[in-house]
């Protein structure tokens, strides 16, 4: 069965990338482009991972896991990475008291490296 | 008595001499016995007066026997006379005789020598008639009596005339009238009487010395008078106008006693006894006021205590000008002392600025009183005294009629003086008359002189202190105020600088988020995701690519700045493998560097093949540091270069080396190199591989700093490699506590590769 990912990202062009690179390699990718569209999905559930981004409109990534967790989704959530760009610690450490697995920073993969890391969650958080 | 039966010219300017000198030399005395001028003059008057009679009598002796004995009484008391001459110079204008006892005691002597000479027949041997008149026969020792007379008039003149050079004001008016009489008399005397009679045996001129004597008493007078001196010009005044008053009475009396005994009591009385009791009326009247005043001196001094010890009063003005800088309670204790020392009833002080009196204050011997004295007179008051010749004060006595005199009376003002500090007038002073009515002495003026200085440096001092006070207020408002100034600064600062770090947090992830997107898609394109690309494209491509990734580093550089300099960095301290943790980066770096054909070489002992210590470090921060020097050695190293790592304990420290033999530093480029943007000119231009924002060791450095560490570089030179190191303090068991328990777990990490 295809892994299922979902993409909560504002910026088109980077949406659209990630998507085409994991389409490309056989998962099934879902997007969303703001926070109350990354909320009607991360409500659905059962994904096997969630790219999330956390500057987003209408809702920002830390309100979305906050939400998600006071009233959680019928399936399991499934795995969360936070991608960013906003690399500060404190960010991070939010990101980490959200509950969310990892703290990936955009600027700092490449669409290879990015692969490589979401091959090796998949796995991780089986 | 044959001299008194001849009443001619002679013998009325006679008697008149005698009696001014005699009175002159009373007053003189009486009014200011510690003077040594005082003194000197009033023995000179004396002494002058024993002179002229003897002199008078010699010239017109009875027999010639007796005409000798007066004669040499005539030059024996001329002795001391041109002695006492010299002395008056020397004690004016100062008052104090200022001689050493030797020469006092030398003078002394001779003159009690000269003098005994002059009674024995070695100066005059006999008398004898010459041409029907009798004349002294000269002895041997006349000279000795000549030289000792001229010696010392001109010593006096000598000292006269180097007082006057060196004197200035009233002083120099007063000594200039004393030296006119003093070389009129004594070249007259010495012209007239002295050389002729020695060399000539003529006396003809004897009988003119009473003139002489007057021409001096005349120019001294004359000093008096104009020039306040011996300070005895009131007392003249006043001696004058009583004795008018005394011969009005006597003639009244008399004239009465005449008329009634004739018309009442029908007989004449005697013209004897008429004239004796008008003596003796005359006697008792102008004994009176003398004796009265001798009577309420005494009763003064059981009363009023009347002398003043002048030490004493100026060290209890001394002492309150250095016990308080209170203006009013200043001012109070110094008038108040005044007062009392000096008996007077009233004083007050006035405090003038600019054009503008600023302060009065008065009171007498209890308390406060009114300050009547208007602003303009205050001020023509301060330069009528300014602006009198000689000292500064006004002495109401001895003020001539005006409208400076009309303003004291007005004001009952007895004396004034102005308050001055260097030159800058800052108020006055003035007093009442005195309680017991009489007149300020030389010794009040005196020191009221002294102290008027010192009152108004102690006022000034006082006036400052007030001013601090006052500007003290000011000032603590003023830094109230900017205090508040301040403080809302900051609250607005602080508000800025948390809207710079939103913008820069914000500006940076909206910068990165689309040049994320250029990376990726020119990676997703050299990645031949879309297609098979020409060579030449994927150069061009990847050029993009770098630059992109240098553009980030850059964002993310500025970023870290940004939180470092504001103090937001947070330091995650924790016990750090130094070894293992390089030995990560060696391993996540690999790929590149076997790209780079390159090698790296991690010496896992110290120096002495020691285990590295563990040290206290925030084991992010310090990778990042390894990182970034690491990666500097790759961008500089050629190809088949070695870079290598290693490790040293230095006192409490752990320092790592990361060393290679690529194109190594220039000295003098050092210190340029962990500044802002230091990189060194050309190194990137000429190194296609390098690529840097410039900012990288300046935030190493920072980091490391932040960490109790240091770091530093050295190279032997271009082309020679470099050594950068950073040093770090080993980890201690006691710094266990400080390392917080509550740590999550860090995963994911992610650090971009070279």
């Amino acid at each position: 069965m295809k892994k299922r990912i979902l993409i909560v990202e504002d910026d088109t062009f980077l949406r659209e990338l990630y998507a085409e690179l994991l389409e490309g390699e056989g998962y099934e990718v879902v997007t969303a482009s703001d926070g109350s569209q990354g909320l009607i999905r991360m409500r659905e559930g059962g994904w096997d991972l969630t790219l999330l981004d956390i500057m987003l409109p209408v809702f920002d990534g830390f309100q979305l896991m906050k939400m998600v967790k006071d009233v959680p989704p019928e399936k399991p959530l499934g795995p969360v990475v936070y991608l960013t760009n906003l690399s500060d610690e404190d960010s991070r450490d939010k990101g980490m008291e959200q509950g969310s697995r990892e703290y990936w920073v955009k600027s700092q993969l490449t669409p290879g490296l990015m692969l490589q890391k979401v091959k090796a969650a998949l796995i991780d958080y089986k | 008595m044959s001299i008194l039966n001849q009443l001619n010219f002679d013998i009325v300017l006679l008697f008149f001499v005698i009696g001014v000198n005699t009175l002159l030399a009373f007053f003189v005395f009486q009014n200011n016995p510690r003077s040594s001028t005082n003194r000197v003059f009033g023995m000179l008057s004396f002494v002058t007066s024993f002179w002229l009679f003897t002199m008078y009598v010699s010239s017109r002796g009875v027999d010639i026997y007796n005409q000798l004995l007066w004669m040499r009484l005539s030059i024996f008391f001329a002795v001391p006379q041109a002695v006492l001459f010299y002395f008056l110079a020397k004690t004016l204008p100062s008052g104090k005789l200022e001689m050493k006892e030797t020469p006092l005691i030398l003078i002394f002597t001779a003159t009690i020598f000269v003098m005994a000479l002059t009674l024995s027949p070695l100066v005059f041997a006999d008398m004898v008639i010459i041409n029907g008149s009798p004349a002294p026969l000269i002895g041997p020792a006349i000279s000795i009596f000549s030289i000792t007379v001229v010696v010392f008039s001109f010593l006096a003149l000598f000292t006269l005339v180097r007082k006057i050079s060196s004197s200035r004001g009233i002083a120099r008016q007063q000594l200039k009238f004393v030296f006119y009489g003093m070389i009129t008399m004594l070249g007259l005397i010495i012209a007239t009487i002295l050389i002729p009679v020695a060399v000539f045996n003529n006396s003809f001129f004897v009988s003119f010395a009473p003139l002489y004597t007057f021409i001096f008493l005349g120019a001294t007078a004359y000093a008096i008078v104009r020039h306040r001196l011996l300070d005895i010009r009131t007392l003249v005044a006043r001696s004058v106008a009583y004795t008018i008053f005394v011969i009005i009475i006597g003639l009244a009396y008399s004239g009465s006693i005449v008329l009634a005994s004739q018309y009442f009591l029908g007989y004449s009385i005697g013209m004897s006894n008429v004239m004796l009791l008008t003596i003796v009326t005359l006697i008792v009247a102008y004994s009176y006021n003398p004796l009265l005043r001798k009577v309420e001196k005494f009763t003064d001094r059981i009363f009023y205590k009347d002398r003043y010890d002048s030490h004493e009063l100026l060290r209890k003005v001394g002492k309150v000008a250095s016990s308080t800088l209170e203006l009013e309670e200043l001012a109070e204790l110094i008038i108040v002392i005044m007062l009392r020392s000096m008996k007077i009833s009233t004083g007050h002080l006035v405090l003038v600025k600019q054009h503008q009196v600023i302060w009065q204050f008065g009171t007498d011997h209890h308390q406060k009183l009114k300050h009547p004295i208007q602003d303009k007179d205050v001020f023509e008051l301060i330069q009528g005294a300014i602006h009198r010749r000689g000292d500064n004060i006004l002495l109401v006595d001895e003020m001539a009629e005006g409208s400076l005199k009309t303003l004291m009376k007005e004001y009952k003002i007895s004396v004034l003086y102005p308050l001055q500090v260097e030159k800058k007038t800052i108020g006055m002073m003035y007093f009442s008359e005195k309680l017991n009515g009489e007149i300020f002495s030389t010794e009040d003026i005196h020191m009221f002189n002294i102290i008027s200085s010192e009152i108004a440096v102690a006022i000034k001092n006082s006036l400052q202190y007030e001013e601090i006070k006052k500007f003290n207020i000011t000032l603590k408002q003023q830094v109230e105020e900017a205090t508040r100034d301040l403080r809302h600064a900051n609250q607005q600062l602080k508000a800025l600088d948390k809207m710079k770090d939103d913008f820069v947090s914000v500006a940076s992830h909206e910068l990165r988020t689309p040049m994320t997107a250029i990376k990726s898609y020119l990676w997703m394109a050299m990645a031949g995701k879309g297609g098979k690309i020409s060579d030449k494209l994927k150069f061009y491509l990847g050029r993009a690519y770098t630059s992109t990734d240098r553009l980030i580093k850059l964002v993310n550089d500025m970023l870290n700045i940004s939180r470092i300099e504001s103090g937001r960095i947070t330091i995650e301290l924790d016990k750090v493998d130094l070894v293992a943790l390089t030995q990560e980066i060696i391993d996540e770096i690999k790929p590149r560097v076997d790209e780079l054909k390159l090698t790296i070489k991690l010496n896992k002992k110290t120096d002495e093949g020691s285990q590295v210590d563990h040290v206290l470090a925030d084991p992010d921060k310090i990778k990042e540091v390894i990182f970034n020097l690491i990666g500097n050695s790759l961008k500089f190293t050629d190809p088949g270069g070695i870079i290598e790592v290693s490790f040293k304990k230095e006192g409490t420290h752990i320092i790592t080396f990361v060393k290679d033999d690529g194109r190594g530093i220039d000295e003098s480029d050092m210190e340029t190199l962990f500044t802002k943007f230091g990189m060194l000119p050309g190194s990137y231009a000429t190194n296609k591989k390098a690529s840097g924002t410039g900012l990288g060791l300046y935030i190493s450095k920072s980091i490391i700093e932040i960490q109790k560490g240091k770091m530093g570089v050295s190279s032997e030179g271009v082309g020679k490699g470099s050594t950068f190191w950073f040093s770090l303090p080993v980890f201690m068991p006691s710094d266990k506590k400080r390392i917080s328990a509550d740590k999550n777990d860090k995963l994911g990490i992610i650090h971009s590769g070279f």
